[in-house]
């Protein structure tokens, strides 16, 4: 079935950037509905590839396989995270020695009620290299109710959230809480101490870590 | 020739303590190895001082906020003084809900989220006036003191001084002090390339705002409805737990070791708890490193990473049969250069 | 440089990373459909396997995706794009040479000048095949644009090759830019109806 017209003009304008807002919306609506869209979008700069191709030259193509491409790769950014919020920017430098992560997995939106947020940089794939978030409220707060420092701590669990995978690490959260404690072993600690520590709860992002 | 007249030149252009600068002027450039020009040391000492008593004779009121990268966090802080007595009580702005009180030493943290409130010691008193008694400071051997001029912060002047590190091993300092009393409204921790890696400031500030005392410890009372607990901390040696350090780190010295043991609840003896990691502090003055060490386990020890918050890092390694975690206010470098040198004796 | 497009002026990638960001997947899928011959032509370049190919760039989109939200503020968006593919490409190389399974083939000489010569547009990663289809193609996109009526023809030229905005089509020929806007659509619609029945039996070949 022919797409109407309206949105394959749009399209057209899309392509030269010359689109304003509502425009915009209704051209991707249209692509959202109708398959041939897409291939419309495709063919549009197909032809401009070759028009700005040298003459005795042939650009490679692969025009049939162009939307089979894209269509393996939207059935991939369905399972990630959407763009929708900033994510990390850097991965930090891993770690001397790495070992393969054994994470338990989780999917579902990540609870705001950490105030740790240790957080892997986009597009990391091994977990090693992990940039942290958020602050632990004063040398004393922590999020655990039940610290319990000789027993037994959860996993690092490593939940797919709106923000990127993020690692929760209760263990190490406890660990940051105790090293506050002992702010005041550094005189800027001990003077605006308290209030240094003070630090609470931040959003999701995350901070690339300082490996050198 | 040229240079000797121009300094004082310069130097009167900051409006700042005479006292200092005439101090200043009459030093020489600043060796490159450790060990400041007595001068540079004096400033660096008066400052610490002040700094450090700013908090003990002036009460306030006010708004804090800590960022690092683009994350902001935030407490409202309440600060009073009477005497030789000490209450502050802070209250979170952002993220979970939490209520910090601390009389002097002793800290109350409530979690109404989680019913739970928690009582520790705050270990501070005693380590400061040490640190900054002796003629060569040991701040001074790692890091530059200068004044860098003056400064409005939360609606009060203030004086800006930076302590620049002389090595890669730590971070650098930049630090508002109010100017009535050295009272310490923000505060920038820089890394080599002076970028700002975390920052820590009032936004609003009532100075000798009329707090009561009493008021904050009543409100410190009500643990009605609350589990209490209550960690607990040993105090050891490290050489007695079996522990050393190789090589120092440049600057940071042993300060204390604490065995830690698992928080009860209020009336638990300590031959009930089960014991929790080793805890083995270093500190240069400004910045402190954490090791903590426990037995390795398999199932918990996963994962070797370098973390960063902020200014804090955090390095966890395996070593033999020992699980490692390093924290502190440092370049991951640096803990890097604990983990390698850390061993167990026996 | 041969396949560049034109300069956006008002920016087209600006717009769809903006709807990207907004939760808006459509808007990033016609972004990959925009670049992915681009990408993968580079890929080709360092990369021998066919297959190792796509999944670069694959990969590639899938990370620019993810850090979709630190473009904000770039200059180009395929210059941005352009470093993930690199990184992605060098990335998947050295873990190839560390596995010993994977055959010498598979990978060539780093290589990421953009400005590489025309002539290597064709890789060795082509079919025979495909080569023919790609010089089909051209071919008759070429023959459709002579057949386009003049102001047709003369503004699509002005626009993907001379890389005019609409405003400066539209003193260029003395027309109003709704005008300019319409005559662009009638020229692609045209060329496209001749290509289209070529492109479909593209189906399965490889570049």
């Amino acid at each position: 079935m022919k797409s109407s017209v309206i949105p394959r003009e749009l399209l057209s304008g899309l392509a030269d950037g010359q689109l304003s807002d509502e425009e915009l919306a209704v051209a991707l609506g249209a692509c959202a509905d109708d398959a041939s869209s897409l291939d419309c979008w495709n063919t549009y700069h197909l032809i401009g590839e070759v028009l700005r191709a040298p003459a005795l030259s042939a650009v490679s193509v692969a025009a049939g396989a162009d939307l089979a491409f894209v269509g393996r790769l939207s059935a991939r950014l369905a399972q990630e995270a959407p763009a929708a919020t900033p994510l990390v920017a850097n991965a930090s430098a891993p770690a001397s020695a790495l070992r393969p992560a054994q994470v338990v997995h989780h999917r579902g939106p990540a609870s705001n009620d950490g105030n740790f947020r240790w957080k892997l940089a986009a597009g990391v794939a091994s977990l090693a290299a992990v940039s942290a978030i958020a602050w632990n409220a004063s040398g004393l707060l922590t999020t655990v109710p039940a610290p319990q420092l000789a027993q037994v701590a959860a996993p690092q669990i490593v939940v797919t959230s709106a923000q990127g995978p993020v690692v929760r690490d209760a263990r190490l959260e406890e660990l940051l809480a105790a090293h506050r404690q002992f702010g005041a072993a550094s005189a800027l600690q001990e003077s605006s101490g308290f209030l240094r520590n003070a630090t609470f709860e931040m959003p999701q992002d995350v901070q690339a870590a300082g490996g050198r | 020739m040229v240079f000797k007249h121009l300094r004082p030149i310069a130097l009167a252009a900051y409006a700042l303590s005479a006292i200092n600068y005439v101090a200043a002027q009459t030093s020489a450039v600043p060796p490159p190895v450790a060990g400041a020009p007595a001068a540079e040391v004096r400033s660096l000492n008066d400052w610490l001082m002040r700094m450090n008593q700013a908090a003990s004779n002036r009460s306030y009121v006010g708004t804090f906020v800590v960022s690092a990268g683009g994350n902001m966090s935030s407490a409202k802080i309440w600060h009073v003084c009477e005497g030789n007595q000490q209450v502050e009580r802070v209250e979170t702005l952002t993220g979970a809900p939490r209520s910090v009180f601390r009389h002097n030493d002793e800290v109350l943290t409530f979690m109404p989220d989680h019913k739970l409130a928690r009582s520790e010691k705050r270990e501070s008193l005693g380590l400061f006036p040490e640190l900054f008694q002796s003629a060569d400071s040991r701040i001074g051997d790692f890091y530059h003191f200068r004044q860098e001029g003056a400064g409005r912060v939360a609606g009060v002047d203030a004086d800006i001084v930076v302590l620049a590190p002389k090595d890669n091993l730590r971070f650098g300092y930049r630090v508002w002090t109010e100017r009535g009393n050295g009272l310490v409204v923000k505060l920038q921790t820089l890394d080599a390339q002076g970028k700002v890696v975390e920052q820590a400031a009032f936004s609003e500030l009532e100075l000798d705002a009329p707090v009561k005392m009493e008021k904050l410890i009543q409100m410190m009372g009500k643990v009605q409805g609350y589990r209490l607990e209550k960690p607990l901390l040993l105090k050891t040696m490290a050489s007695a737990e079996g522990w050393a350090l190789k090589a120092p780190v440049a600057g940071f010295n042993p300060m204390s070791c604490y065995r830690r043991l698992a928080p009860a609840s209020v009336g638990t003896g300590p031959a009930e708890m089960a014991e929790g990691p080793l805890q083995w502090i270093f500190s240069d003055g400004l910045a402190s490193v954490s090791i903590f060490i426990e037995p390795y386990d398999r199932q918990r020890h996963i994962r070797e990473a370098s973390l960063a918050m902020g200014a804090t890092h955090t390095l966890t390694r395996q070593l033999d049969a020992y699980w490692v975690t390093l924290v502190g206010e440092v370049p991951t470098a640096t803990l890097q250069l604990f983990a390698h040198g850390l061993e167990r004796k026996k | 440089m041969s396949t560049e497009p034109p300069p956006t002026p008002a920016d087209s990638d600006a717009l769809l990373v903006e709807r990207t960001l907004k939760g808006d997947q459509r808007a990033f899928e016609l972004l990959v459909i925009k670049y992915q011959r681009r990408i993968q032509r580079l890929i080709g370049r360092m990369v021998r396997d066919v297959d190792l190919v796509e999944d670069i760039a694959q990969e590639t989109f899938i990370r620019a995706y993810r850090a979709l939200a630190q473009f904000r503020g770039e200059a180009q968006f395929y210059t941005w794009l352009y470093r993930i593919a690199i990184n992605t490409a060098k990335k998947a190389l050295m873990d190839l040479k560390r596995n010993p399974t994977v055959s010498e083939n598979a990978y060539k000489s780093d290589d990421d000048d953009e400005t590489s010569r025309v002539e290597n547009e064709l890789t060795s990663s082509e079919t025979p095949e495909a080569v023919l289809a790609s010089k089909e193609i051209a071919q008759i996109i070429n023959a459709a644009m002579q057949e386009l009526p003049e102001e047709l023809r003369e503004a699509i030229t002005l626009r993907e090759i001379e890389g005019l905005s609409y405003e400066e089509i539209s003193e260029a020929m003395n027309c109003p830019i709704g005008t300019v806007r319409s005559r662009i659509f009638r020229a692609r619609e045209a060329i496209s109806a001749k290509v289209k029945p070529l492109l479909e039996n593209q189906t399965g070949k490889r570049w």
